[in-house]
């Protein structure tokens, strides 16, 4: 099992510290969700891990190797990103197929086949302009990069966010498909947290440059629960837990608690039902707030 | 020389050949239009290859400047996110603008060489250094734009433009400026090469922490 690991990580642009002395292990074989807000820095820290951009301090190794201008390492991490359709110059001038030609030169394990496979799945005309794709058409060519890469480490940043319910889940059932028949690993980052969350053997919560969890996704949730009933007796069954959100609703209480190990019972007058892993960050996020 | 650097030296030499055939195409549709307006003129075709060297010997350098500018925001970036190191980006560079100038002073010279003109290896120099210097002048100034923006383009334009008005001037005040500079072409090629040495190493500079930006 191989081990990418970023030490120390802090990102600053200008005054803007954008990643604050983050510490991650990626072991390989796994696949992970990485979800955070809008600018907690899921972004720079996928760019980071995998050299796409430096680091203004910390280090990146897998298996104990920089990976920073490291051939060794670079050929076995895929991190495919979504191409601006704005921009006068740039890739989005490109053609699909042409594209797709550049990612066959610099992935070492491209797999051709699986390529134009995933090509006829998703309906890709790949004489169109990148430019001219429609959003869902622009995450497709995305995954595809990312899936025919056949690289051991492959990160995909809001894979999801453009495309319909049916190539979402095709998306999934690609994804557990791969994992299933070469056991690589995946990073996914993204926002549709509810039906990726099942995909996600361990989960890493970043918020505000800074990663509040990274744990089991399973073990996560079992920690993790909804407590309500009346105001008094919530309040004295969470006493001990860490709370993350409380909100009071036509006179009762309801309140997200994270424990340190499952819990049987919260005791009487209250009632406790699992969390969703969707649920559990919005407390988080809304309890931050709340802090702040 | 590893995989990674003989994948990424072949994509930015095919690159080249495909600028070069870009380029050559546009000098063959002028030479094209050029035989149209003239033909049937005394000494037509003489004037047209004249005409279409003169041509070549400015929009070579020119064209490696511009297909140099936006290289690290399109090429060098997309290769990035591929995977590809920084220092294969900088060699992959330096063998795309030389295989852009070599094929097209090679063209140059061919039609040259046809046509019986004399000083062909001074002038292929020229257009060689130039064009070298010219296209590492793109890249670093491309390397700026992707920092700070359309701003740098917009200056550099300007400065462009004072330089041009500056040497329209001096040749409307002196007609045989041109001339007088053409005098001095081995102190031209001696400053390109070094200029060009120079802007090779700022470009290795910032190029040491370029980043991905798709």
């Amino acid at each position: 099992m191989g081990i990418l690991s970023g030490k120390n990580i802090v990102k600053k642009y200008g005054k803007d510290t954008v990643l604050k002395n983050v510490n991650i292990d990626i072991e390989t074989g796994k696949i992970y969700g990485l979800i955070g807000r809008n600018g907690a820095g899921k972004t720079t820290l996928l760019s980071i891990l995998t050299a796409q951009n430096p680091a203004t301090e910390g280090s990146v190794t897998l298996d104990g190797e920089q990976v920073w201008e490291n051939e060794k390492a670079l050929s076995r991490i895929c991190y495919s990103r979504e191409i601006s359709q704005v921009t006068i110059f740039g890739p989005n001038t490109l053609k699909v197929k042409d594209y797709l030609a550049t990612a066959r030169t610099f992935y070492a394990n491209w797999d051709e086949e699986y390529a134009k496979k995933l090509v006829d799945l998703f309906d890709i005309n790949i004489k169109k302009k990148i430019s001219k794709l429609s959003k869902g058409m622009l995450s497709a060519v995305t995954i595809i990069v990312a899936l025919a890469s056949k690289a051991d480490i492959t990160i995909l940043d809001e894979p999801v966010a453009g495309l319909d319910v049916v190539a979402r889940e095709q998306f999934y059932k690609l994804v557990i498909e791969e994992y299933a028949n070469t056991g690589r690993t995946f990073i996914i980052s993204t926002h549709i947290i509810e039906e990726a969350a099942s995909l996600f053997e361990r989960v890493i919560i970043i918020d505000k440059g800074e990663i509040k969890f990274e744990d089991n996704t399973e073990e996560l949730l079992s920690r993790a629960y909804r407590v309500s009933g009346a105001k008094e007796a919530v309040e004295k069954a969470v006493s001990g837990y860490k709370v993350y959100n409380s909100e009071n609703i036509g006179g009762f209480e309801a309140a997200t608690v994270l424990a340190e190990h499952p819990v049987e019972d919260f005791g009487d007058g209250v009632q406790s039902e699992p969390v969703s892993l969707q649920n559990l960050f919005y407390a988080m996020c809304v309890n931050e707030e709340k802090g702040a | 020389m590893g995989i990674l650097s003989k994948r990424a030296a072949k994509y930015y030499f095919l690159h080249g050949l495909k600028l070069s055939a870009v380029s050559i195409g546009s000098i063959l549709c002028v030479g094209f239009v050029w035989t149209l307006s003239m033909f049937g003129v005394d000494d037509w075709n003489e004037r047209v290859i004249r005409m279409v060297l003169q041509f070549t010997r400015y929009i070579v350098p020119y064209l490696n400047l511009c297909y140099s500018l936006y290289s690290p925001s399109w090429h060098d970036s997309m290769v990035l996110s591929m995977g590809a190191r920084r220092k294969d980006i900088f060699y992959g560079n330096i063998i795309k603008q030389s295989v852009f100038a070599l094929i097209n002073v090679l063209f140059f010279g061919l039609i040259a060489l046809i046509s019986g003109q004399t000083g062909i290896v001074e002038q292929a120099a020229m257009i060689t250094c130039m064009s070298l210097f010219g296209g590492a002048f793109g890249l670093y100034m491309g390397h700026k734009v992707k920092k700070y923006g359309r701003v740098v383009m917009m200056a550099a334009c300007f400065i462009f433009i004072i330089f041009y008005m500056g040497t329209s001037l001096l040749y409307i005040v002196d007609g045989g400026f041109m001339a007088k500079i053409e005098t001095y072409k081995q102190v031209l090629i001696a400053g390109a090469v070094i200029l060009f040495g120079v802007m090779e190493v700022l470009i290795y500079r910032v190029n040491k922490k370029s980043m991905v930006v798709l």
